[in-house]
């Protein structure tokens, strides 16, 4: 199933968050931990969108941000076309229905005390969908599309009677069972086997071939994203990096972090051959201000001018790929969080 | 000689569900200078491998059988006095997340000097102290932190300082189990390109212990494969990696997503690992290996020998 580029389902507008440090009065004191600035992004129906970063990127914000766990400082976020920023109530209980999450942790993210069905048919409850018999049969359908088969047996175990891969698919199946639109998996794998970790993503494949569910992948690995995504975005410290086709980010990378985490994946025994870029100091650029590009700091490549004092704006390089770099043309950004600066279909 | 023979060790834990095999039967050398990797998924037994190496295991664990030789004597049947004094001088470890090896309310500095006051008594602190402060030059960690405590470090910081620690003492061989697992992926490699710089440099053995097997391939010179307490597969990196002979080992490399080459399909391994408190009597990958036959699953698979000392554990090679 091919994604959708004239649809977007969901659209970033200048999204930021601002955790403040206590005491401030002044906003934007250099105290106040800015987990992310100013995102913009579209992801197009029926995609597999990767959204690639270390830790401290503000990945996992952006997605909690996403389906409301947390609410956004500045910034705009719409779903189908209509703003789901700051819902509240019945509003916000039927943008859950469309909207779903898979957490990082399979041993903290179900409840002990809750069997497998309990667990799975919870959703179905809370939004009131379907009749008590009907629920049944429902979370049988999302056991087994999540492979665990025969659903039966697995109905009333418990997450301690799992292993951690069968509990992510519990989770997996949890966050199906309503059907979404829309599924956020903040980094499923991490804590899993390889072999496991390739179960998972051949299910993820399958959720969207079967049931065209738009997804967000956020993950620190790269090679993860090339396999499951058709776009990536890279994030560092908060700011979007570069964003394009996986293949054309992995193959062709414009901007120096990216080509910094693509020096540093192990390459299998052939790191000398691969080794291309050499875009990461050794030791950091002095900086007197907040202002500047957020990577200027260790950035082996960085120019006197502007790099130090001025923010880039995101400039295309290539079909659907931009990047965030005055080296590749990008221009100044004005600062200003406050402002709703429209941008066009990226 | 060579600094290391693991011989024939099989190593069970006593469990409320019964007495668990989590090593059976496991060999290796290690020669001086070399560093070898062991790869395996959750409870292959790798890190139960270093554990008895150092002579960490829990109280419900222990060796049942085998001998562990470094340098020609058998580790086993030391004294604890004797086990003590190698520890650290001969051999130290470098555990996963160096939260667990840092005392959070001594300064970094102090703790690594304590080491080192152990095993040299008759120093003074302040010369502890200058060997510290070249320690840290080594592994890139600035002077002037040698104060400060453990939260005030990084990730990659603290564990550089764990490194700093294992070296502390002039080990011949430091065991690393996952020392880069918690660590974000660019610090992962400034810090193997150390610990690969420090090995040349002080001619030490390591045993690299990982589930990622793309940092083992970077850094080790022998892989060993385990598989539910078992080594599957064992050579140079390059004969494991590019020739890999038992199933498992490629069903291994078939799992991993890579960043170059072609893009193909991942395949992950069906099925579930063995329970070690009940192990199958034949092969223990049978009941999820692409080639097994029906003899698998009753008969023990024999080590069957390719060329330059790649070697594999199965009936079907």
């Amino acid at each position: 199933m091919m994604a959708d580029a004239t649809r977007p389902i969901l659209q970033l507008r200048n999204v930021s968050k601002i955790y403040k440090s206590k005491g401030s009065l002044f906003r934007g004191s250099s105290r106040d931990v800015v987990a992310l600035n100013r995102l913009s992004l579209d992801i197009h129906k029926g995609e597999i969108f990767g959204l690639v970063g270390e830790s401290g990127s503000g990945k996992t914000t952006a997605g909690r941000l996403v389906v409301s766990l947390e609410e956004t400082t500045y910034g705009r976020i719409f779903l189908d076309s209509r703003e789901v920023t700051g819902l509240k109530g019945g509003a916000l209980k039927a943008f859950r229905r469309k909207i779903q999450m898979i957490f990082q942790d399979p041993y903290q993210s179900l409840n002990p005390q809750r069997s497998i069905y309990d667990t799975v048919s919870e959703p179905l409850k809370i939004h009131r969908m379907g009749k008590p018999s009907e629920r049944k049969d429902r979370v049988r359908d999302a056991l087994k599309s999540v492979g665990l088969s025969p659903p039966d047996d697995f109905l009333f175990r418990y997450p301690h009677q799992l292993s951690g891969g069968q509990r992510q698919r519990v989770a997996i199946a949890r966050a199906m069972v309503l059907n979404p639109e829309f599924v956020i998996a903040d980094e499923p794998t991490s804590m899993l086997d390889a072999s496991i970790s390739a179960q998972i993503f051949n299910i993820l494949l399958a959720m969207r071939k079967n049931f065209g569910v738009t997804q967000m992948f956020i993950t620190h690995s790269l090679a993860a994203a090339r396999y499951l995504c058709d776009r990536i975005a890279v994030i560092y410290r908060g700011n979007l990096m570069e964003i394009g086709p996986a293949e054309e980010v992995i193959r062709n990378p414009m901007h120096p972090y990216t080509q910094a985490l693509i020096d540093a994946v192990p390459k299998f025994g052939h790191s000398k051959d691969a080794r291309r870029y050499g875009t990461l100091l050794a030791r950091n650029h002095e900086v007197r201000e907040d202002s500047g590009c957020i990577f200027y700091p260790r950035c082996a490549v960085a120019e006197a001018d502007p790099c130090p004092r001025k923010q880039p704006g995101l400039t295309g390089v290539g079909p659907g790929h931009l990047v965030a770099c005055f080296r590749q043309g990008s221009a100044e950004i004005i600062a200003s969080p406050l402002a709703d600066i429209a941008v066009e279909g990226i | 000689m060579p600094l290391l023979e693991v011989d024939n060790i099989s190593i069970g834990y006593h469990t409320r569900r019964g007495y668990l095999k989590a090593v059976e039967g496991v060999s290796f050398v290690l020669e001086e200078g070399q560093s070898l990797g062991l790869v395996g998924e959750s409870g292959c037994g790798k890190t139960t491998i270093g554990m008895a190496l150092m002579g960490l295991l829990p109280p419900n664990g222990s060796v049942s059988k085998g001998r562990i030789l470094l340098e020609g004597k058998n580790i086993l049947t030391m004294s604890d006095e004797e086990k003590r004094r190698i520890r650290w001088r001969k051999m130290a470890m470098i555990f996963q997340a160096a939260m667990n090896a840092l005392n959070p309310v001594q300064r970094v500095g102090n703790q690594i000097a304590e080491a080192i006051l152990v095993h040299y008594p008759s120093l003074e602190k302040e010369a502890a102290l200058a060997q510290v402060e070249g320690l840290f030059d080594l592994v890139g960690i600035p002077r002037e932190r040698i104060t400060d405590y453990p939260h005030q470090y990084s990730g990659g910081m603290r564990q550089r300082a764990v490194i700093a620690m294992a070296l502390s003492c002039r080990p011949k061989m430091i065991i690393a189990d996952e020392p880069t697992t918690a660590l974000d992926v660019i610090v992962q490699d400034q810090i193997l390109e150390e610990v690969k710089a420090l090995q040349r440099e002080f001619h030490i053995g390591i045993i690299f212990i990982s589930h990622d097997i793309s940092i083992v391939a970077d850094m080790c010179h022998q892989i060993g494969v385990m598989y539910a307490g078992q080594l599957v597969e064992f050579g140079p990196w390059r004969a494991v990696f590019e020739t890999p002979a038992h199933p498992y080992t490629k069903a291994l490399l078939a799992s991993f997503p890579t960043l170059t080459g072609k893009k193909s399909d991942l395949m992950p391994i069906p099925g579930e690992t063995p329970n070690l408190t009940r192990p199958p009597v034949g092969c223990r990958f049978h009941d999820r290996c692409p080639a097994a036959q029906a003899f698998c699953r009753t008969t023990l698979p024999q080590w069957v020998d390719m060329d330059s000392g790649h070697r594999a554990l199965c009936c079907r090679c």
